[in-house]
């Protein structure tokens, strides 16, 4: 039988119940995992991010409007979580060709002189590559990138997902867009 | 050789491809994010505590130091003034 959040939410709040916590945990842990997996690297530690994620989650259900999904409040958290974490971490200095591995290299490379899509094997590691990348960014630039390249989210949903106004998303994005073509630049090999 | 924007696309097309799977909840996952919970709550329990004992503390002073202002009758304060004044070896 699948959850039912509101009522695990209301035995939550109402009994503390520990039994619902766990099951709106297991109900909710691939899409907070995935989230933060498409927006941090390995060495970022996934797993912590996705504890922060639920502990703030649990400290601020009782101010959910049970009229939006879950899910988008969910989602709406976790990018908070990663926001604040980017900012709290020392950014990433410039990133030149010298700098990258020999598939890093590799990959940018074929990016470079592609004419076709890149192969499939190689997605994971374009993943890692951009990310990396995006690394040397600031945090509400990585945001908006990730959200509009990576998650393809329109321009109404960034907004809704951030609580920035549509305007702001555009501005942002632009600027934001104009240094990650610099950043990409300076892989050329 | 192709111009940054098409790198660009070529890098991102590939990355949102990427498989990045859901997991299961790791085992003792859920406690330890109960545990953090329970701590952040007592966290902001004392937190609010504090916060109230100091604004209490802050008006029982102020009460204090108005209630000696006022308490003090001219003889008292004239003597105060005195003592203060006079040097502590006096021949």
């Amino acid at each position: 039988m699948p959850p039912d959040p509101p009522a695990l939410i209301r035995q939550w709040l109402d009994h503390r119940d520990e039994a619902a916590a766990r099951t709106l945990i297991d109900h909710l842990y691939p899409l907070v995992t995935r989230i933060v997996r498409r927006h941090v690297t390995g060495r970022e530690s996934p797993e912590d991010l996705a504890q922060e994620t639920f502990a703030r989650l649990f400290n601020q259900l009782a101010r959910y409007d049970p009229a939006q999904p879950l899910e988008n409040w969910t989602a709406r958290l976790t990018l908070n979580v990663c926001r604040n974490h980017w900012r709290h971490q020392s950014r990433r200095p410039e990133l030149h060709w010298e700098d990258l591995n020999p598939v890093e290299q590799n990959l940018a490379e074929h990016a470079w002189n592609a004419d076709q899509p890149l192969p499939s094997s190689t997605n994971e590691d374009a993943h890692a590559l951009l990310l990396k990348v995006l690394q040397t960014l600031p945090a509400d630039d990585r945001l908006v990138l990730t959200l509009l390249h990576l998650d393809e989210k329109t321009t109404d949903q960034i907004a809704a997902l951030t609580g920035w106004s549509r305007t702001l998303v555009k501005v942002r994005a632009y600027r934001a867009r104009h240094k990650l073509r610099q950043a990409i630049e300076r892989l050329k090999p | 050789m192709s111009d940054p924007e098409s790198a660009l696309h070529h890098l991102t097309q590939a990355a949102r491809q990427a498989h990045l799977p859901g997991d299961p909840t790791p085992f003792g996952f859920s406690t330890r994010v109960l545990a953090q919970v329970a701590a952040d709550t007592a966290a902001l329990l004392w937190e609010r505590l504090s916060l109230r004992s100091l604004a209490c503390a802050t008006v029982i002073a102020a009460g204090c130091l108005w209630w000696d202002l006022t308490s003090q009758s001219p003889a008292e304060e004239d003597r105060f003034i005195s003592e203060l004044s006079t040097s502590l070896f006096q021949p």
